[in-house]
């Protein structure tokens, strides 16, 4: 007799795809049908797991708020495969119910946990793709054909500039240009995709960089433990969730490894020693699902939410999750400024194995999860092939 | 061969394949003597199939001849995408799709 219940971050959805009519393929006869599926998204087991209408009516029939005894073979089937929790020893079901009770626990939105845990990627890399049969250490820049094979595949784009027919008078605004350093800045924000190896970042600038983007510069107490602090970008709620770990490749005085940064004494602690800078890059190429353009880099920024901070305050609030990536966000473009103004290289990318990353971190996922990845160093003095030549743009009168 | 979007599979048939087990019945299907391909042609066909997960009742299980494997080949490449996309049109889809670089391409002397 087994205890089970339905998890509770559990949702359905229904998709067709092309398959063969098995009725008239044993009839000699090769005839399509279209093959409805039902699939189980479970934020706990992270993915879509097909399921028979008759095992949805089973997972339906389960309460998710209370444990029950059964002896169906059925319904332990369907544990096996996540659709519904087991208490018992099993590491897996234990897993699988911690997960479904971290989820309620720590005031995730139903919504944004099915987007967030059924998007993280795990063992992303995009070299494996490339043509060729032997495996490449660097990827390959893509061919004036073969965007020319992609544009037929998908049709042109649509217009950089948004066609719109004017429904009103048109007031052309003065074209002048601030004054002031930060104008000066601007202009020279950029993505870096080829890093200098020659040199290694300094403590100084990593200090720079990190007191000035994730570091703490004032903070305000509402009541005793109930404190909002002020960074130099803006975040929900004033609670500055995004953390930043860092994977050393290149830095004078730091070996190469991963490091947790202490927001609150700006200090950096080490959490993995890593054999090499070579060690280090190659980690950070495989965290970025296979740009060994960024690769390159000589320091990374892990940056990951602690969910649960964001979410006392908005439990199961539509908008949170979104408040948190528009967090990352704001982080990452200051970080750009910085290096600009540093004469350092910069980037941000969300094409990351988030599930990687969590686990070498050893976060769970659920209270605290990482995002998104930014890099910095100091810039080749070439170019990257994957980098575009922007020629100056002034608004057409 | 035609393909209608509107028609479904029979109510005598339950599905609950995955998306590779799909795949790998077909793939199957394709190949001229493949074990799948005897085994329905040989052994009751309903119990082979639920090894897929796929369920059949009230539907004709004796005497089964299947379609020839090219059929079901032609089949595959009409409707299914490609699953080998070690090729240079597959790559630049999943290049520009899956990278965060933005629309770049090098041409033959080098230059970005």
């Amino acid at each position: 007799m087994a205890r089970l219940k339905r998890p509770v971050f559990l949702f359905f959805t229904c998709q067709d795809h092309p398959f063969l009519d098995v009725e008239q393929l044993l009839r000699g006869v090769v005839e399509a049908a279209s093959l409805r599926r039902v699939y189980g998204l479970s934020a706990a087991v992270g993915g879509a797991v097909p399921l028979s209408e008759d095992e949805l009516q089973l997972v339906l029939s389960l309460p998710s708020d209370d444990w029950v005894d059964s002896d169906d073979a059925r319904l332990e089937a369907l544990a096996d495969r996540g659709l519904v929790l087991r208490k018992g020893g099993d590491p897996v079901d234990t897993e699988r119910r911690r997960r479904d009770e971290a989820l309620a626990e720590t005031g995730w939105n139903a919504y944004a946990a099915l987007f967030h845990f059924l998007t993280r990627w795990q063992g992303v890399d995009l070299r494996a793709w490339a043509p060729g049969d032997e495996p490449v250490d660097e990827l390959p820049p893509v061919r004036r054909e073969d965007l020319e094979r992609f544009v037929a595949e998908r049709g042109a784009p649509p217009p950089a500039f948004h066609p719109r027919e004017p429904v009103g008078p048109v007031t052309e605004l003065p074209l002048v240009d601030g004054d002031g350093a930060i104008f000066d800045l601007l202009p020279q924000r950029k993505t870096t995709r080829a890093f200098d190896r020659r040199r290694a970042l300094s403590t100084e600038e990593l200090s720079i960089v990190l007191r000035s983007v994730f570091g703490v510069h004032g903070s305000a107490t509402a009541l005793p433990g109930v404190v909002t602090l002020k960074r130099t970008s803006p975040s929900g709620g004033g609670l500055h969730p995004v953390e930043a770990y860092l994977l050393v490749a290149d830095v004078d005085g730091l070996e190469p490894g991963l490091y947790r940064y202490l927001t609150e004494q700006h200090a950096l602690e080490l959490l993995e020693a890593l054999e090499s800078a070579a060690a280090a890059r190659r980690l950070g190429t495989s965290f970025m699902s296979g740009q060994t353009y960024f690769g390159s880099a000589h320091v990374l920024v892990l940056m990951a939410a602690r969910f649960e901070r964001n979410h006392w305050k908005y439990s199961g609030h539509d908008k949170a999750y979104p408040a948190i990536l528009m967090d990352a966000a704001h982080l990452s473009q200051t970080l750009y400024l910085v290096a600009a103004e540093l004469g350092l290289g910069a980037f941000v990318t969300a094409a990351v194995n988030t599930a990687d990353v969590d686990e070498r971190l050893g976060l769970d996922g659920y209270r605290e999860g990482s995002l998104a990845i930014c890099g910095f160093g100091p810039p080749a003095a070439e170019s990257s092939p994957f980098d575009p030549t922007f020629v100056p743009f002034v608004p057409s009168r | 061969m035609a393909y209608q979007s509107e028609e479904r599979p029979s109510q005598n048939v339950r599905y609950a394949i995955t998306d590779s087990e799909a795949r790998d019945v077909l793939d199957q299907l394709a190949e001229d003597g493949s074990d799948l391909r005897k085994r329905l042609e040989t052994e009751d066909p309903a119990a082979v199939l639920r090894e897929y997960n796929i369920e059949i009742t009230g539907i004709l299980t004796e005497g089964v001849v299947l379609p020839p494997a090219e059929d079901i080949r032609s089949f595959i490449d009409q409707y299914l995408p490609p699953q080998d996309m070690s090729n240079n049109v597959g790559y630049a889809i999943l290049y520009f799709m899956l990278g965060a670089m933005p629309l770049v391409v090098v041409d033959p002397d080098g230059a970005p």
